[in-house]
This record gives C-alpha cells, structure tokens and sequence, in this order.
C-alpha cells in the first residue's frame, strides 16, 4: 500500500458484469429471487442453500465444480465415482472447502439420486453418461447441470430434451459460451443486423475422426477400486483396459465420444451461431461434408461452415499434421458475416471485426470461454427463480442435432438433407440408422 | 462448394424427397459380408465391429444371424442395437421371439428394444410380462407399454397403477406419464389431464407428482390456472418449484391478470418469486402491479421489483428509481434501483437523470452521474462536460469519470481544455485519465495523439504546455511509442520555461521504446543541468538502454555505447547503483571493463561483485576470460558479502578449466541463473530478483526486507520478467513495532521513477486489516475492491505465517488469503496494464520486517 486511504468498496466481478449493459443479448440479465424460497420435502431448508451432488467429477467437472463451490449459496453434499481415487479425492477438495467430514462418496448414482435432501447435481462423467445420467435426475427431481455433448446421439439429446422439458427441471448443458461476454457480444452484433444481412458463419471443430478399435484387455480390478461395468454404463461392452478409466483416454473412440469428435467443439462454436443466427428452435436442412469440413444449409439461407482451419493468425498446418484450430482469437472460435461486416472470436476474449466501427460498443475487458463461473451462477439462479437459463434443454436439443447430423454427413462421406420438424433425414436411411444406438442392457432412457 | 438450395429447401418443405443419387439404402452384399464375420470365430473386437457396420446397412437376411447372437454376454447388446434400428418387420418379429428365450438382462434389453420400436405386435407378450411381478422385465415392460400405448397397452398400464403389485406403483405411473405426455405433444389435452389428474393425487415418488402437475396445469385450459395458483400457496417446496415454471408456460388470456391478484396473497418470498417469473412472460400487464411493489411495502419485494424494473420498465418507472435511490430506506435498494436505471431501455432515461441531478443531494448527484457513465449516455456528454466545471469537486470527479467513458474522439478538444482547467490534484488525475480513455477510441492507433499533440503545440502557456505533457505521455505508451510525438517533447526540451523542459524530461524518460536514450543522454552533457534533471534523465537512459541490452526490446540502438555515456555522467552513490545494476545485463567484455571501478567503490562494491557475477557466465565463455577471471577470483576474497564471495569463487574456478567453456557455462547456469520456472526463490540466495541488498536478504531460507530499526521509505524486490496470467503461492509474516507496518505483494506492476524508489500497479496488501485486499499503488492510490472487514479479520493470522495465493487471468483478479477467497475482482479500466513485474514490498515509515517463503508460480496461457 502506498497510502493510508481504506476505502470500503468491495466490487466482485459479478456484480460488475450484471452492470455491463451493453454486451446485448436478449435476456442476458437474468432476474434473480432474493432467498431459496424452495425446499427439498416440504420446508425451506434451513440453510437456505442449493444441496449440490457430482457425479462423475474429473479435470473439466472439477473446474466447473470449483466455480460451484465458491458461491455461498451452495453446499456440495456428495460425490460419485465409479473410480475409488476420484471419490476420494473431490471429497477431500470439499471437505478441505467446508473444514469438515460432510462429502458423502457414492460408487452407484442411483444411490446417491435416491437422497431427498439432494436439490441439483453436477454431471460431469465422460459422454457416454451425460444422457442417461441428467434422466435419471431428473426421475430423482434434480435440476441438472450437464457437460457438453449433453447426448451422443441424436434420439439421447430428444430423450433427454423431452423429459427435462415434461419433469419441470432446470436443466443447464455445459455450452458456457453463452454466459462469456465477447461470445455474446459476437452473438448480439449478427442477431442484431450490426453486420447486415448475416449470409454466413463459421464454427471451428476439431479435426473430425473415429476410432473403432479396442484397447488390449486387462485383468478387471474389484468394483470398489474401479467399477468397469458401470463405467460403461450404457456403451457397447468391451474388455477393461485401465488407461480408458485412469488416463480418460476414451475420447475419439466411437462407442464413448459423440459425432467423430465433432461436439467436442462443435457443440459450443454451433451453438453460438445456432443463437447469432435466431435460430434456437431449428437448425440446418442440408449438410455436405468436404474434407475435414462440413457446410450447412439454414432454411432461411444462411450458410454454415464447421471447420477446423483457417482461422485469424492460425498457423497454416504442415500436410499430414493434425492441427487444433487455434487463431489469434484463442480455441473454440466462431466467425459471422455479413454483407456489412463480420466478428471474430474466440476462447481468448479477443474480438476480430470489420468495419472498425462496430467495436464502439464493446468493452476490452472479458474473461476466457473456457471459464464456465457466469454459466454456473445462471444455473443456480435458475434453481431458484425456476427460469429457463441460457443453454436450457431446448437450445441444447437445436444445437446438438445440428452437429450430430454434420457429423453423420462426415461419417458417411455424403451430403444428407435434414427435415428440422421430425428430426429426421430425408430419403436416406443409413443416415436414420445412426440417429439411435441401443443402450447396453440394462440401462434405458 | 455449390449449393442446390432452393431445390432442396423447395424438396424439404413439400416434404418430397430430393433426388440424391447417393442417398443410401441397406446393402444385402455388405449384409452377407458381415453377418458372416459376426458369426465366425475371429476375435471379439471384429466382430463386434461387424456389428456395429451392420446398425448402418443391415438387410432382413442379417436378422437370422442377429438373432442366434441376441443371449451372447458381451456381443448381445451389439446385436440387439442392430435389429433396434432397422425397419423390417422381421426384426420386430425377432425380437418378439426373444421374449420368450431369454432371461435377466438380455430379456430386460429385447424388452427396451421393442419399446422403442413400438411394437405394437408385442403389446401380448408385455402386458403378460408387467403382470409377473418376479421378472426383472416386469419394470421395463411398463416403460415399453407406456410407449406403444395402444389402447389395450394403456389399460395395462392403468390398472397395474391403480391395483398392480405395490413396487411396480411408480413405474406403472411413470409409464401412464409416458402416454399422457404423447397425449398432450399431439393436441389431446383431455385425455392428457385424466392422467396427469390421476398421478399428481397418487401416492407415487414426488417427482412424478411433480411432473404430473405441470402436465394438469397446462392441459386444462378451465382449471389450469386455478390449480397453478393453488400449487403457488402449497405448503410443498416442489408444488411452488414446478408451479413457477408452468407459470413460464401456460397459456391464456387472464393468466397475468390473475397472478398480479393474486400477488398480495403470497408470501413476501413467494411473491418475488411470481414477479421474476411474470417478467419472464413478456407480456403487458405486469409493469404497474411491479411498479407499484417497487415503491414501498416488504423489503424483499421491493429489491426484485426494483431489479425487474431494470428489464421491463418504462419512462414512468423512472421517478420510482430515482426515489428509490434517494429514499434512506436501505443501501442495498438504492444499489439495486441504481443497477436497474443503468440497464432500463426507456428512452427519457439520459434526459431525466439529467433533469434530476440539480434537485438531489450531492453523493446521489455523483452516483447518479455514474449511472450516466455505465450508460455510455452519449446525449448526455454536454452537460457531463458541463459537470466537469461544477462548483462541487466530487461533482466535477464523478463527471471525469463518466466522461472516460461516454465521451467521443470528436469531444477530445472541449475534453482536453477541461482537462488544462481542473483545479485540484485529484480531478487533474480523473480528468487526464478520460482524455486517455478517450483518445484510446480514436479507431486508428497511430492517431490518438493527434488532438493532443495539435493542443500541445497551439498552446502558449508553459502551465498548459507542461500539463498536457502527462496524457501525451499516456497515449504513447497506449501506442507503443510515437515518432511525431517525440519530436515535439524533444523540442520541449529546449522551452524556455523550467516546467516545461522538466515535464518533457520525465515524459522522455518514460518512454515505452528506447527511442529517447540518446536524447536523454544528450541531456547529462549540458552544463545548466539541475540535480532534478540528471536525476530523470539518467535513470531513464539507463532503463531504457537496460531494456534493450537484456533483450527486452529490439532496437538499433548501440547499447554500448549508451553505457559508456550514462557511465561517464554518473556521480552519487544512487547514479552508481542504477548503472552497476545495468551493467548487469550488460553481457559485452566492455561492461566487465566498466564494473571494474566500482569493484573497489565502497558505496557499491557488492552491488558491482553482483552484477560481474550476473554477466560472468557469458564472458568466462569467450575467447578472452582472463579479465574477469582475475576479477572473480579478487572479489572472491575481498567482498563484504559471503554468498557473492562463494559465488565468484565457484564462477572462477569453474571458468578456470580451459578449454571447456561449454561445461563452465553448463555449470555456471546450473548454479547462478535464476531458479527455474515455477521455483521464484532457490532458498539460498537473491539471485533472480532485483532489489536494494541493503534492504532485501536470505534468512534462514526465507527473504527477509526491511528492519525493525526502522524503514525509511517503500522498498521492493522484483522479479525481472514480465508476468501476465499466473498463479502466484506465497506465504508471508509481517511483524511491526511502530509506524505504519504494511507491505504486500506487487503485480502486473512497474517501476516507477517518481515517487522515488516506488512501483505502480496491483498490490495483495499485507498488513493488519488490509490483507487479503487488492491495492492499486501509486495508480488510483485506492483499493480497487476489498473483502469483508470481518471476513479479513477472521482469516488473517498477524504476526504469524499467512498463505497469500493471487491469480490473475486476463482482466480477472482473485485474491485468497489462507484458503478463503477475498478478493475476485474484474479490470474496467481499458488503461491499465495486465503485464508486468511481480514484487515483494516493505513499507515506508514504519519499524518492521517482513518475510516470504514457499513460493510457487504456475504461468497460465
């Protein structure tokens, strides 16, 4: 300190970004209720805090967690894992955060959803489960804060959709973009017609593949240690190899990721232009797979372009060389033009436009697109005022399917033409085939 | 890429198929292929994938094969997911076969199977299936009934709800749920409400109730709002929950009209809650019963209708919130109502917080202006201009404010002549940070001096000329440096007003490129210089011929010889510290040959043994070391200080092995570079940091600065790399006996040549009931955002060790002290620097000592 001036003028990054007005967006401000006025059986619960459960908390979940549990109006009760070192080790984290022994671990979610006393939970497990996990909150009463890809199939994110819109949950998909200012400010810049008539957008994915082969089988460890069947949960079976569950290296496999890769991704930069095109109750009619990229076709013409490459100040990549598409802007960018003007951004908080002049309305501060804490706090508001937060079940279900049927254009090596009403292909059934998988017995949504 | 479209579009929308020459069909070749590799005896893993090919393509001539795989453990499910998704009906008879082979999960996975296929054919075999209460299929038979729901699938599924086994209650009403919901999704509303009546009564688990009850609520058109407003009063926290999201939801002509009557019956709670979610619905209606609940009544309600008002109001919720701000009734209203007049759309907003200002009391005038700012009120930057002349000095503050940030490149003459105008210290600094901000909106960045530049030559004044020398000097370093603007400061130089050429100077030497070195130079030759002057312009020499020297910056400039220069000018003992401290990066055989002096210099000679042991790993490497072998070996002897003397005596004797130059500097680095990422303290020594040694040392394995004799003036240790996004651990322990005992820790600062000796930028505060918040030194000179008083009380240990853990991610700034956040805090100020050094502080005027130790650091992308 230079001087003696103590002034008492706290300013938390919230309140601050709930002052912004000018980042645009229609409801950006949702309105919140002053106390928990609910109550898990009855009664306003004592404490007056949302009773958070995890299931299935990793390096992303614990992120997304951390954010959770640093707000004062929660209190994290309970954590599963079908991985004894992960049950342990969230449970320590929170009992560390609370200074006492209240984190109870549970190996099988239905145990833990089967608790009253528990109000929301944080879904967080690999793909696979994100689904099946969110319904069966859902069944249990829970609201539901789920990772992205929400579904890995096309029939998982309607199923999923249509029970969290008839069991009246809040249900929030892991698409934070939409609670980060410069996402926002892009968004608003082509709903708004700052850049004309918008004709295209672009969304970054990753390199698209899949991998259909198996790890060498292992020995099984005991169930406490690591409970393989339910790791897989409602994926194929296949042999235990330990690097599946202790390195988490399923992504990229068929059974277990979604869309040849394309969610990882896709599943926010689509959404984003599915939301700066208005078309949150849609999504696009045809898809052409060309190379790593596939364009898409909006019923009000606007063209879509999910690309991994040639993103602002990306690096051109050597032949061969898988290249993450990285520009300037960061990862996870998203481009719109129009025939005025187009933005650029990305994860990096930077805002690439033309003309100059639309920066006029934008603040330099932001925050990084990864940080899911304004998404989070949406979610609890919701919890408690019953709205319906940004990336509700409905905007999840649009932007989801649009990247399932983009991925299953690739997979398939062929254009596909989409009818947005029945969610269904048009004139191609090897395509229908692949909007469903079974899941393993016996687990069903 | 050609686009077909208005074909396609034309074939989407008449719901014909387009004509796709690759549109895909099942492939009895492929089919045969398969189902062939699925039944062999090769490995699990290809024929688990001949299955899974199979889901895409499979003809009916697959369904034999498929079905004899159905029992398989591990490959059944394979199976099954193929015969799920075809078409043909002999898949459906296959699996309806299968009921009546299989057991346990198998037969639980055929049952799923046909449920989805809605298998009408299968309604027999399931409904017997349900009514067996020991089968683990019952369950999942309900399930599948309910979503085949033929009649005579519904009327199982109903009465096993209604007289069924009592475990298979829930599922039945799960299932019946399941019809209702079809029932409802294809415009059936009263077949819908018969069931959802029926399960939201029943005694099954509450979330089907739940549901049931949203389901009544929206598919009775007569009763659904009644129930609704029921369910609002229950006395059941899920009925209120569930009640408040169909309220989102239901339709009708008198639902807004009913709730806001409802209003005054609810509970204060329930009331906020019901106003949140009438907004929700966007219709008119709702905005006087807000209006009227803004302005007086239960607290609780207020704040939400004064937050509502921020989304929905109109001109005549104006007068409410500016009461509402002016009332005494609570801070946290008058905080909200502010909120709310910032964000509301109303057109007559601007005009009527204009309109209002003169009539309220001064701290409401000020915030009022504020919410002027965060409006980026552009209609309003005359009078905000106006303001900025006002009798009142918080007023004409307040109005600076706004200004940065509502004001326009086009208002920077009238913005800048305020500026030359302010009266006090306090409005200068506000007023030159809104020409900064302002000029920062200028879209081209090599023009944003030009106004200021063009004022600073039209002026006549040396008081306006010197004045406007400080946001020149901003907007330059904004831009990186500017040659145009350098020129005129240079010629500034020559004013013939003292003032003048002195503001010049410091603006010179505060240059963000190394440009002005050689001028600033120049300066140390003249024979009028002051003391004042020599001061500045050597210190900036040597910063700026040190920044290129270490690498910093790439200039043409000849570092060397600047050296030379700044060395022959150096007189006191703090001239000598400076370019000792240079020399240091210095790694040239010349600056060995300049350090030399001042190896026998008391003033400086450990400060000199330092510097020569900084740039001896590069020179025992070149053709010639003997030089500085001999001087390594001579300081090994004769320094005051023991660890440079054990230093250069491992320097010298590890350059000493001739002829392996590659394995002294090996060895050097190992032992004197600074510690490696992440590791900011070796334990041992300094090295790495950058600080008075008189002041800063090693104790015991931690640093120790300042002393209880007494500490003069603010002191710091830095470190010498820029950090931007970071991670930084430490832990602290301050003890004081008179004074003002503080310290803290800096980031994202710089060095500063006036004050003296001071840094700027963030500072974690250390002392008693300042820890644990975030200072902005020598900056805004205010603590930019605190944690609670009691929260800092409560966590902070005085006298003993304390965990300090700052984080910054772009704008953000998170601040926790032993575990407990205190501080998250996001940079508005477009100005100020999110780069720069990190370092450790002991305050002036006071007696006390403070000491770090455990430090880590993890640089974030």
């Amino acid at each position: 300190m230079h001087a003696k001036k103590p002034q008492n003028r706290s300013s938390t990054r919230r309140a601050f970004l709930k002052q912004s007005v000018v980042t645009g967006g229609a409801a950006l401000f949702p309105l919140i209720v002053p106390a928990h006025v609910l109550g898990r059986g009855g009664g306003v619960a004592p404490s007056n805090r949302i009773a958070l459960a995890g299931i299935g908390i990793g390096p992303r979940g614990g992120k997304v967690l951390e954010t959770m549990i640093a707000e004062s109006d929660v209190r994290y009760v309970a954590t599963c894992d079908v991985q004894a070192s992960m049950r342990a080790s969230v449970k320590a984290m929170a009992d560390a955060h609370y200074g006492d022994k209240g984190c109870a671990t549970y190996r099988d979610l239905r145990e833990l959803l089967a608790r009253p006393d528990i109000d929301a939970v944080l879904i967080a497990t690999g793909d696979r489960w994100h689904t099946l996990g969110s319904i069966l909150a859902a069944k249990a009463g829970k609201d539901v804060y789920s990772e992205k890809p929400c579904g890995i199939t096309i029939g998982q994110c309607q199923a999923l959709s249509d029970m969290m819109r008839r069991s009246g949950r809040v249900f929030q998909a892991g698409t934070q973009r939409r609670n980060v200012p410069n996402f926002q400010f892009a968004a608003h810049l082509a709903r708004s017609g700052k850049l004309g008539r918008l004709h295209t957008m672009h969304a970054s994915i990753y390199k698209l593949e899949c991998n259909y082969s198996w790890l060498p089988a292992e020995p099984e460890p005991a169930k406490d240690v690591i409970d393989w069947d339910m790791w897989l949960g409602p994926s194929p079976w296949r042999p235990f190899n330990r690097s599946y569950v202790v390195d988490r290296r399923w992504r990229g496999y068929y059974d277990f990721d979604s869309g040849a890769k394309l969610l990882d991704w896709g599943a926010h930069t689509v959404d984003i232009c599915q939301w700066a095109n208005n078309a949150d109750d849609t999504m696009p009619v045809e898809y052409e797979p060309d190379g790593g990229t596939v364009y898409a076709r909006y019923p009000n013409g606007v063209k879509l372009v999910m690309r991994p490459e040639g993103w602002i100040g990306q690096a051109p990549s050597a032949p061969g060389a898988s290249n993450l598409p990285v520009g300037s802007t960061g990862t996870c960018p998203v481009r719109f033009e129009g025939d005025e003007g187009w933005v650029e951004t990305g994860d990096n908080g930077t805002v690439e436009l033309y003309p100059a002049s639309l920066r006029a309305e934008w603040r330099a501060y932001t925050m990084r697109g990864t940080d899911p804490s304004q998404h989070t706090r949406e979610f609890l508001d919701c919890v408690k005022s019953r709205a319906l937060p940004a990336a509700n079940y409905n905007v999840m279900r649009h932007s989801h399917i649009a990247c399932h049927a983009a991925a299953i254009a690739w997979m398939l090596g062929r254009k596909v033409y989409f009818d947005p009403a029945k969610e269904a292909f048009v004139g191609d059934e090897e395509a229908n085939r692949m909007r469903s998988r079974a899941m393993r017995e016996p687990w069903h949504v | 890429m050609k686009y077909p479209v208005l074909r396609v579009l034309f074939a989407v929308l008449t719901g014909a198929a387009p004509c796709v020459a690759s549109a895909a069909s099942p492939d009895p070749v492929k089919t045969r292929q398969l189902i062939a590799t699925a039944q062999s005896d090769t490995g699990l893993a290809e024929r688990a994938r001949a299955l899974q090919q199979l889901a895409l393509v499979a003809t009916r001539d697959a369904v034999p094969g498929l079905t004899r795989l159905l029992a398989d453990e591990k490959l059944g499910q394979y199976a099954r997911d193929v015969l799920e998704a075809m078409p043909d009906a002999e898949a459906g008879d296959a699996l309806r076969t299968a009921l009546g082979q299989l057991q346990g999960k198998a037969l639980v996975g055929v049952v799923n199977s046909l449920g989805l296929r809605r298998d009408v054919k299968a309604v027999d075999a399931l409904v017997k299936l349900s009514g067996d209460t020991t089968s683990v299929a019952a369950a999942p038979a309900l399930l599948a009934l309910g979503r085949i729901a033929t009649p005579e699938a519904v009327r199982a599924v109903e009465s096993t709800f209604a007289q069924g086994a009592a475990e298979l209650r829930a599922t039945a009403a799960e299932a019946w749920l399941l019809v209702a919901n079809r029932f409802f999704d294809e415009a059936k509303p009263a077949p819908a409400l018969v069931i959802f009546e029926k399960v939201r009564r029943a005694d099954v688990p509450a979330a089907l109730r739940v549901a049931a009850t949203r389901g009544a609520i929206l598919a009775d058109a007569s009763g659904g709002l009644a129930l609704l407003i029921g369910q609002l009063r229950s006395i059941d926290g899920e009925m209120r929950d569930v009640a408040l999201m169909a309220l989102r939801d239901i339709r009708g002509p008198n639902v807004t009209a009913s709730l806001v009557a409802e209003l005054d019956r609810l509970a204060p709670a329930m009331q906020a809650a019901v106003i949140v979610a009438l907004v929700d619905r966007s219709e008119t209606g709702v905005l006087s019963a807000v209006e009227s609940r803004a302005s007086k009544g239960d607290p609780e309600v207020r704040v939400t209708a004064l937050r509502a008002l921020g989304r929905i109001g109109r001109a005549s919720s104006l007068p409410i919130l500016v009461e509402a701000i002016r009332a005494p009734a609570g801070a946290s209203l008058a905080d909200v109502a502010l909120g709310s007049l910032a964000r509301i759309s109303a057109a007559e907003t601007n005009a009527f917080i204009l309109k209002t200002l003169p009539s309220v009391a001064p701290p409401i005038r000020i915030r009022l202006i504020g919410v002027l700012g965060e409006r980026r009120a552009e209609d309003a930057v005359s009078p905000l201009l106006q303001l900025a002349e006002d009798t009142d000095g918080e007023t004409r503050q307040a109005a600076f404010r706004a200004l940065g940030l509502v004001a326009g490149p086009g208002d920077l003459p009238r913005l800048i002549s305020l500026a030359l105008g302010a009266r006090d210290d306090a409005t200068k600094t506000l007023a030159d940070r809104a020409v900064v901000t302002t000029s920062l909106k200028v879209l081209d960045p090599a023009r944003r001096a030009d106004v200021a530049l063009q004022a600073f030559r039209d002026a006549k004044d040396p008081a306006t000329r010197s004045a406007l020398l400080r946001p020149l000097g901003a907007m330059v370093r904004s831009m990186g440096g500017s040659h145009e603007v350098f020129f005129a400061v240079r010629a500034a130089l020559k004013d013939a007003d003292e003032g003048v050429r002195q503001a010049a100077l410091r603006c010179l030497s505060d240059w963000p490129d190394a440009t002005p070195t050689t001028t600033l130079l120049e300066v140390l030759k003249q024979k009028d210089v002051s003391a004042a002057q020599r001061d500045v312009a050597l210190s900036g020499a040597i910063r700026l011929a040190r920044n290129v020297a270490a690498g910093r910056e790439r200039s043409p400039l000849n570092v060397l010889d600047c050296f030379v220069q700044a060395n022959r000018a150096v007189r006191t003992r703090e001239e000598k510290l400076m370019i000792v401290s240079g020399l240091g990066n210095l790694k040239r055989p010349e600056a060995v040959a300049m350090l030399e002096p001042y190896l026998g210099d008391p003033e400086v000679q450990t400060e000199a043994a330092l510097a020569l042991v900084q740039i001896a790993p590069s020179q025992l490497a070149a053709k010639n070391p003997g030089q500085i072998k001999a001087l390594l070996q001579k300081v090994a002897v004769t320094d005051k200080d023991e660890v440079v003397r054990a230093k250069a005596a491992r320097l010298a004797k590890g350059g000493g092995e001739e002829g392996k130059a590659a394995k002294g500097k090996a060895g050097a680095a190992a032992r004197s570079a600074p510690p490696a990422a992440g590791m900011l303290f070796n334990g041992k020594d300094l090295a790495g940091w950058d600080g008075d040694p008189g002041v800063w040392r090693v104790r015991d394995g931690v640093i120790v600065g300042g002393s209880l004799l007494g500490n003069p003036r603010n002191e710091f240790l830095a470190l010498a790399k820029h950090y931007k996004n970071f991670m930084l651990k430490l832990e602290y322990k301050l003890v004081g006996t008179e004074g003002f005992v503080n310290g803290g820790v800096q980031f994202r600062s710089v060095r500063i040549a006036q004050p003296p000796n001071e840094m700027s930028g963030y500072q974690a505060d250390i002392g008693a009931g300042h820890s644990g918040c975030l200072y902005d030194e020598s900056r805004r000179k205010k603590f930019v955002a605190r944690g609670t008083d009691d929260q800092i009380k409560r966590l902070e240990k005085p006298g003993d060790w304390n965990r300090y853990e700052i984080r910054c991610d772009g704008p953000r700034v998170e601040i926790l002290l032993n575990g407990e956040k205190t501080v998250s805090y996001i940079e508005d100020d477009a100005t100020v620097s999110l780069e720069g050094l990190i370092a450790l502080q002991i305050h002036g005027n006071c007696k006390a000592e403070i000491a770090f130790r455990n430090f880590a650091l993890k640089e974030l992308p």
